[in-house]
């Protein structure tokens, strides 16, 4: 017999007839009978539901393709989101989104994207998967909790997320269990920005007023494209070109296209902004351009023991720094400071700087923050307008009742060593679980990348995922098949942020907001949000409420859990609450976007006006009552806390330090053997480098986050491969020409890419960008589409290609590139700023030559050992090694008695 | 089985099978499902017509080759990198565009609606043939009825669905499955897919495309 239409009939009235195909035959319902109508047709094609109006509705979201967090509206026709615009009421984004959020929508439709609970059915990392039900993941997940929880080690669960912006439900759930073992990504990222702020002045960032400035300082940020608040800011500082005659100084390794914009670009020498500060500060106060009154009222130090500090860091030292060891081009002259410093001064209060996160990224760069930091409080600019403003943010709550954290300190989340770095050294985690510094029995990992983002990549946190001895069960929550996520255990599928419930705030303006994500459309396939999984897995592990779980988890929707955060709020409430959020997408509205002007205007037309000198606020006789103030340093005490302090008879709120006031001296600093005061410390290797040598730096595109938008298809189109940029004096030398592939060698390991010669980078510098090079993370990263043509092309028939999921996407005919970059994280090793944590990114000394034979492009090689040896090395440098001591010769305190390690329950 | 076959039992026999064609795209096999092909002479009437699904679906433990088929119905369409399923992938690289909105709407004019809670995509490919598999039933009672106005009418609409949403993509897909899934079971299941529709197609007088060889 023959596959004839005959034989298909016969096969489906014959053998077609017993088979179970109720499935498929109780998809579909009848709504309504199927007869001819009067016209004689059978359906009427105007009832085609595909026309019409153009639009919906049009939903408001916070957007959260990176974290700036701009307001955003999903136009949605047919429940499809046709295209993404800026929320024109929201007061930090005006009506404005960056490509990559007018691109997000490819999140949601993106074809590789998981939409289904997977376990795997291979090996780790195989690839081979089997699709489960909800349920049966989630009573899987939950039995490997119970088997721990009732051992009675609730740490040995670890979570580990990359970006959460989820409202507190990732810590919920994890000081439900029990665990204090929640470890972040900060590290990898501002942490040690965020140390060096915070003991000064109290929050973690600052929000200059770059639209009313004269004069902006910019250390190693590439503020127009791609640093924290780049979308709000770069609109700012625009505006500050126009109408404030700001003038923007650029400090950075690398020609940014906020360099190019710049009005001054000095290429520095990796991580010397921090002395670059110090002089200028010098020139500062010894020239009498400090505003001392703000320095010996607001601050714990005064201007004579900052002005015999500050002695020690002349123009001459900086300069010769900023050209780096073998005195290069580049680099900045003693003249140019002295001028720079000079005009930051004489425009005070109106001036800034601004810094994220180039000089934090070393191994001293707490220290290179508050340097940077320092010199808007020499000149009083803090808090002013034009000035270094304080962040702005507003709070919104926890569901009742709230989880106290776990019995046992984790020693991963808060590595005694580390005391002052309180916003974690997630970054050397792997090296500590193979140490055996504590155990882990299940990594759950929450939008977080680390075999790709992290230090060392797939030669550290891939060699611990693959073991299976050193995690034994992991689960991962994300909605993409990223090269972490490949080796998980049980797939989780979150929904992706356009369909998720999250509450949000964020300093990116003076203008305080609460905003918030809400689903534009739902879910697509079976993902879940990730809070709603989290508290069906605990139903499961405590179906009867026994373990006192339950009650943590009191909510019936992801809506009702933000409705909860959003009850109550003053002044939001009079508006209708969480209801008025997800009309207008942000609360509180300040007024309109004036399209002619490009800002938000109030109701009679007028700009809207921030507020300044927050700390200035004074506090109320209500306050007062029951106060006590410390004589010495002016404090305000209430109830045992600082409420305020006392300046020239005033009684003023102040900053959120334990005394109220700016402390230049970190005392808590000092204790275990750090400069209190601003100084720089270079890293060793770098003012050791031999001649020959160079530092690889790695950077972010406009387009590009770090490792979640390779995939994306409109940003992919603009930026694809990632050449190493090197300078075209120091390639002639090496005998490289443009295009020509090179070999980049680390200590750890080496790569092989391609040169992109340019004068835009300091001599001594390579730099390469991360966010190209997978080998996960969807066919359009891996660029695995071009590898193979669809079935036909030109009329011609091309043999079925070996590699799956080819020739599906119509749009990888319109690929033109076929180069899909080379990620340099393998060969970076890992190694921490000693007092704030942070992984020093740019100070990786390497070796670059032109390929050798055999070398091809995309070679890359790193060794664990040798990233275990950096990692050993680095750590020599932490208060409690050989190393730090030496570092600190000036500090003058019992270098016998520095406070012992302690594991605590802490950050 | 020489008679002649009446227009009633083509449109049904038709309907029978893109409703089991339909079931072994829409969802992995079931126990029922795996059972009722094994056991009531399916798997050798598909040997006569010369598609063989292999030893191990004849003879293969029960528990075992329904893990095997699981696993490779997620590789095929549930993992990323496999055969996407989705029609809208196939057209426009992204799940969930105009064409799942499109067929929906056809769904809907032709006063069908898929359940409440449906979790699934509308221009998946298990429920574009579930629903030709609905309206070859429509045609078959038509017919039965003697309402040949009707009839006709419906294999319109079933001719503008195959040309409007599978002639362009299905064969591609199926080809995809075939070149890329490591069991007899799905690739045979893809290559009678693939001939059945063709023979669909030519019957109904869609001009196919030269690629689909
Ligand atoms: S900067 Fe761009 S991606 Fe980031 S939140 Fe704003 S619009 Fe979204």
């Amino acid at each position: 017999m023959e596959l004839t239409r005959r034989n298909f009939v016969k096969l489906g009235l014959t053998a077609g007839t017993t088979l179970a195909v109720e499935d498929s035959l109780g998809l579909f319902a009848r709504a309504m009978e199927m007869k001819l109508g009067g016209d004689g047709r059978l359906v009427d094609p105007s009832e085609d539901l595909t026309k019409g109006r153009r639009y919906d509705k049009v939903v408001p979201y916070t957007c959260l393709a990176c974290n700036i967090e701009d307001g955003g509206l999903a136009y949605i026709k047919n429940g499809r989101i046709e295209k993404l615009e800026g929320n024109p009421k929201h007061p930090s984004t005006r009506g404005r989104l960056c490509p990559k959020g007018n691109a997000g929508l490819y999140h949601v439709y993106d074809p590789d994207r998981i939409l289904y609970p997977l376990r795997r059915t291979g090996p780790r990392g195989s690839g081979q998967w089997k699709r489960v039900s909800w349920d049966e993941a989630i009573s899987e997940v939950a039995e490997r909790i119970v088997e721990v929880l009732d051992k009675g080690h609730p740490n040995e669960i670890m979570l580990k997320w990359g970006r959460n912006r989820i409202g507190g439900a990732l810590v919920r759930f994890m000081h439900t269990l029990g665990s204090n073992t929640i470890i972040n990504h900060t590290s990898i990222c501002e942490s040690s920005k965020k140390i060096g702020m915070e003991p000064t002045w109290g929050p973690d960032i600052e929000t200059p007023d770059f639209a009313k400035s004269k004069y902006i300082i910019n250390f190693g940020s590439n503020i127009l494209e791609a640093a924290y608040f780049h979308n709000p800011y770069s609109q700012r500082i625009m505006e500050g070109f126009a109408e404030s005659g700001t003038k923007l100084v650029t400090f950075d390794v690398r020609l940014s296209n906020t360099a190019g914009r710049s009005h001054e670009w000095f290429p520095i020498f990796p991580g010397t902004d921090g002395i670059i500060a110090l002089a200028m500060g010098n020139v500062i106060l010894q020239e009498g351009l400090a505003d001392e009154e703000f320095i010996n009222d607001w601050t714990n130090v005064t201007v004579q023991e900052l002005k015999e500090h500050y002695r020690q860091f002349t123009p001459e030292d900086a300069e010769r720094a900023s050209k780096g060891p073998f005195g290069d081009k580049g680099g900045i002259s003693r003249h140019d400071i002295v001028r720079i410093a000079r005009e930051f001064a004489s425009v005070k209060p109106y001036c800034t700087t601004y810094s994220y996160r180039g000089p934090c990224k070393h191994a001293y760069g707490s220290y290179n923050e508050k340097c940077q930091m320092m010199l808007n409080i020499l000149v009083g600019s803090v808090e002013s307008k034009g000035g270094y403003c304080l962040p702005r943010g507003m709070g919104y709550k926890q569901p009742e009742p709230v989880p106290p954290p776990g019995h046992e300190p984790s020693y991963l989340s808060a590595p005694p060593h580390y005391p002052l770095a309180t916003h974690k050294v997630s970054h050397l985690v792997p090296f500590w679980i193979k140490e055996g510094r504590q155990k882990v029995k299940i990594y759950f990992t929450y939008c977080d990348n680390p075999v790709y983002t992290n230090p060392g990549a797939e030669a550290v946190w891939g060699e611990l995922v693959r073991d299976e001895s050193l995690i034994p069960f992991f689960v991962s929550f994300s909605p993409f098949m990223s090269e972490t996520t490949r080796y998980a255990d049980i797939i989780l599928p979150n929904a992706v942020y356009l369909e998720r419930y999250e509450p949000e705030s964020m300093p990116s303006s003076l203008w305080p907001w609460l905003g918030a994500r809400q689903p534009v459309v739902k879910p697509m396939g079976e993902a879940q949000e990730v809070r709603w999984t989290l508290k069906r897995i605990i139903d499961k592990v405590d179906p009867d409420g026994k373990r006192g779980m339950k009650k943590y988890w009191n909510f019936s929707s992801p809506e009702d859990y933000i409705r909860q955060q959003f009850e109550g709020i003053p002044g939001l409430k009079d508006v209708g609450g969480w209801e008025f959020i997800k009309k207008h997408g942000v609360w509180p509205i300040y007024g309109e976007l004036n399209p002619a002007t490009g800002k938000i205007s109030d109701a009679l037309g007028f700009e809207i006006k921030a507020e300044y000198g927050l700390h200035k606020k004074e506090l109320s006789r209500a306050d007062m009552r029951g106060a006590r103030v410390d004589r010495r340093t002016g404090t305000i005490y209430k109830k045992g806390k600082p409420i305020g302090v006392r300046i020239k008879g005033k009684n003023y709120v102040g900053f959120g330090t334990p005394t109220r006031k700016i402390h230049v001296k970190v005392e808590e600093w000092e204790k275990y053997g750090f400069n209190p005061l601003p100084v720089w410390k270079q890293e060793p290797w770098l003012a050791d480098m031999k001649p020959d040598e160079m530092v690889l730096t790695t950077f972010k595109w406009n387009v590009h986050t770090q490792s979640r938008t390779a995939s994306i298809k409109w940003l992919a189109e603009i930026v694809h491969s990632n050449p190493a940029w090197i300078n075209a004096d120091t390639a002639r030398k090496k005998g490289i020409k443009d295009g020509d592939l090179i070999r980049i060698t680390s200590g750890v390991g080496y790569m092989v890419t391609k040169a992109r010669l340019t004068e835009g980078i300091h001599p001594r510098v390579v730099a390469v960008s991360t966010a190209c090079g997978h080998w996960a993370y969807g066919r359009l990263a891996q660029l695995k589409l071009k590898e193979s043509q669809p079935f036909w092309s030109k009329g011609q028939r091309i043999p079925v290609p070996a590699k799956p999921g080819v020739g599906q996407d119509p749009d990888l005919k319109n690929v033109w590139w076929n180069d899909r970059g080379v990620h340099p994280n393998m060969i970076i090793p890992a190694i921490a700023d000693p007092i704030g944590g942070s992984q020093a990114w740019y100070s990786t000394v390497v070796k670059v030559e032109k390929a050798r034979p055999g070398d091809r492009y995309g070679d890359v090689k790193a060794d664990p050992d040798k990233h275990y040896e950096f990692f050993k090395m680095g750590e020599r440098y932490a208060y409690t090694g050989d190393l730090h001591r030496k570092m600190h010769p000036e500090v003058k305190i019992n270098w016998e008695k520095l406070p012992k390690p302690e594991l605590k329950i802490g950050h | 089985m020489e008679e002649r076959l009446g227009m009633e039992e083509i449109a049904e026999g038709r309907s029978r099978l893109y409703l089991i064609l339909s079931r072994v795209f829409l969802k992995e096999v079931s126990p029922e499902f795996l059972r009722s092909m094994r056991e009531k002479g399916f798997v050798e009437y598909l040997k006569g017509l010369g598609i063989d699904l292999g030893e191990d679906f004849a003879n293969k433990e029960e528990k075992e080759l329904l893990e095997e088929l699981a696993a490779e119905y997620t590789q095929l369409f549930i993992a990323p990198a496999g055969a996407s399923p989705y029609e809208s992938v196939w057209k426009k690289g992204l799940l969930m565009q105009e064409p799942a909105a499109e067929a929906l709407a056809f769904y809907k004019r032709c006063g069908f609606k898929l359940p409440e809670d449906f979790k699934g995509f509308p221009d998946q490919i298990g429920v574009e043939l579930s629903f030709l598999g609905h309206l070859t039933r429509e045609e078959a009672r038509a017919w039965k009825e003697g309402d040949e106005r009707l009839a006709t009418e419906v294999m319109k609409l079933e001719r503008e669905f195959l040309k409007k949403h599978l002639r362009k993509w299905v064969f591609d897909f199926l080809d995809c499955v075939m070149a890329i899934t490591k069991l007899p079971f799905y690739r045979e299941m893809a290559r009678l897919t693939k001939e059945f529709l063709k023979g669909e197609m030519e019957d109904l007088g869609i001009k196919l495309d030269r690629s689909v060889a």
